[in-house]
């Protein structure tokens, strides 16, 4: 079991039930090979920073899940299938890195906080 | 002893990911992936950005993925 992340974009013209009835496909096709779909973001229209099949515009979604390997090669094959998709990636999801971390790190080690 | 870097950029080039403490580059943050491209979209090489080769990969590596995402442009030109 790896955590995977998939960006999917979809044609700008699909309705926003069209694309949750995407996503809805996607977590049960996961959850049929023993996966777990985590998060999905939905980030709705963008414009894309260059034209793709005469789209200025796409549908982002992201989604986030843990399975077995062979769950993204077939998820793959999927989206290949659809014909309002214009773009997608999957890979391995890694855990961002916490920007907060910092500050509190440097406390510990700078004598010069002694506000308290 | 220093080495002569010219009139314009008398201070020392620093690693700015390094600095911020990032671990993971993140490719769907394309605001910040930005300041890592010149205007006409190409990757800032290292020896003008000053970032360390660790994060240089990974800027390349989460650069190249937005621009297939079209999050980034290939080219600025591409716009027009």
């Amino acid at each position: 079991m790896r955590e995977y992340e998939s960006i999917f974009v979809l044609n700008p013209d699909v309705s926003d039930a069209q694309v949750d009835a995407e996503v809805d496909k996607i977590r049960e096709f996961v959850t049929s090979k023993k996966g777990e779909v985590t998060e999905v973001q939905k980030w709705g229209r963008r414009k894309l920073a260059y034209e793709i099949g005469k789209n200025r515009e796409g549908n982002y979604t992201l989604i986030r899940f843990q399975s077995d390997s062979m769950v993204p090669q077939e998820l793959e094959r999927r989206y290949r299938l659809n014909e309002n998709m214009i773009r997608f990636l999957t890979v391995l999801y890694e855990k961002p890195s916490i920007p907060e971390e910092r500050p509190e790190r440097r406390s510990d080690e700078d004598d010069e906080d002694d506000d308290v | 002893m220093p080495k002569f870097r010219g009139p314009r950029s008398p201070k020392r080039k620093f690693c700015k990911l390094c600095f911020e403490k990032v671990t993971v580059v993140d490719y769907k943050d394309d605001r910040k992936l930005q300041r890592f491209l010149t205007d006409h979209g190409k990757i800032v090489p290292r020896r003008i950005s000053g970032t360390c080769s660790h994060h240089q990969s990974q800027v390349t590596q989460a650069i190249k993925r937005a621009r297939f995402l079209a999050l980034l442009p290939y080219t600025s030109d591409q716009i027009r």
